[in-house]
């Protein structure tokens, strides 16, 4: 049954991190996290591990949303497009986020959303596996592959960094 | 080893450091959430019994027409052998009906109604009616009275009650009761 305080403090938890992951997918991120939380509160029983629950009906939704934006794409310009940023500008990140976001759009989706639904969405490689329909060890590796491509792109921040807090 | 896991672990951190921007409206969501949770559920059979049973309805009653339809384009009508015999020697069926009651005839074997004289009437009051020549239907099919004859008051009394009369009524003799 639905329990308020339970449902806003998913809300506070795991929101952003959902719409990021919806990001991965389509333009219509907030749209897409609120049906899915509209269709958790709907539920006569809660589901089991309800984290994992929401990431996979974003996913579900998102791909929807994405296919139905490319049949409009169509008939309609580029240039009408919406695109936001997927990290707030702060000023004590390590990363600066304009960067970070590029380097992580330039992920292929397979090692991109293991790492998305790993470090904002704090899920386990278990959860991962399941919202990916893959083995977690599969999971796992993905994660490994697209952190190094990071690493590669992101070598000069880290650096950077590492020898400033070395010093 | 060691520092290729510090890196990753730094990166991870760096990357976790991240805040991912959102434009989530939490109000209008928590309404609507509200509004999911009050609605009742609708299970699966109550949600596909009611179009599915109008569905299968609908194409039960489409295919019975299409079947009635075809039925009516190709049954013949059932007309005894004896009304055909009859209607061939009277010679008053019309030259594009005969090739049907010849057809006819060889189908039916005999007049579970016994209604051809009937039928015969009805054939010749039909001709006669098309040539523009009936005054009054012809019905020869039994031997009782046509429905317009004129029957004076004596004779209907006569025949129901002899005897009744004792004495000559006084009124005249042609009163049409009918």
């Amino acid at each position: 049954m639905f329990d308020p305080d339970r449902f806003i403090g998913l809300l506070d938890r795991h929101a952003a991190g959902l719409e990021l992951y919806a990001r991965q997918f389509c333009n219509q991120a907030e749209d897409v996290v609120q049906e899915a939380f509209v269709e958790l509160a709907g539920q006569q029983a809660p589901p089991r591990n309800v984290a994992a629950w929401l990431y996979v009906a974003v996913r579900r939704k998102a791909l929807t949303a994405a296919r139905s934006s490319g049949r409009r794409r169509v008939h309609e310009r580029a240039a009408a497009e919406r695109t936001e940023a997927w990290f707030e500008p702060g000023i004590e990140d390590r990363l600066d986020a304009a960067v970070a976001e590029e380097a992580l759009a330039e992920l292929d989706m397979e090692t991109r959303e293991p790492i998305v639904l790993h470090l904002w969405g704090t899920l386990s490689f278990e959860e991962i596996a399941a919202t990916l329909g893959v083995s977690s060890s599969t999971a796992h590796r993905r994660y490994l592959a697209g952190l190094e491509r990071l690493r590669e792109k992101l070598r000069i921040e880290i650096d950077s960094e590492t020898i400033g807090n070395r010093t | 080893m060691t520092d290729e896991t510090n890196d990753y672990q730094s990166l991870e951190s760096a990357l976790c450091g991240l805040k991912p921007s959102s434009r989530l409206d939490r109000e209008r969501l928590l309404f609507l959430a509200g509004q999911a949770s009050a609605r009742p559920a609708v299970s699966w059979q109550r949600s596909w019994f009611w179009p599915a049973s109008s569905g299968l309805m609908t194409t039960v009653a489409a295919c019975l027409a299409v079947a009635l339809l075809a039925d009516r384009g190709t049954q013949p009508r059932d007309i005894p052998s004896s009304v055909v015999a009859e209607i061939n020697s009277t010679q008053t069926t019309p030259d594009h009906l005969q090739p049907a009651l010849v057809n006819l005839e060889k189908d039916s074997t005999d007049d579970p109604v016994g209604n051809a004289a009937s039928v015969r009437d009805y054939l010749e009051n039909r001709e006669l009616a098309l040539a523009g020549k009936l005054e009054s239907p012809k019905d020869r099919s039994t031997d009782r009275p046509a429905a317009t004859r004129s029957v004076s008051r004596e004779q209907l009394l006569l025949e129901l009650m002899p005897g009744a009369l004792p004495r000559p009524l006084s009124q005249p003799s042609g009163w049409s009761i009918f």
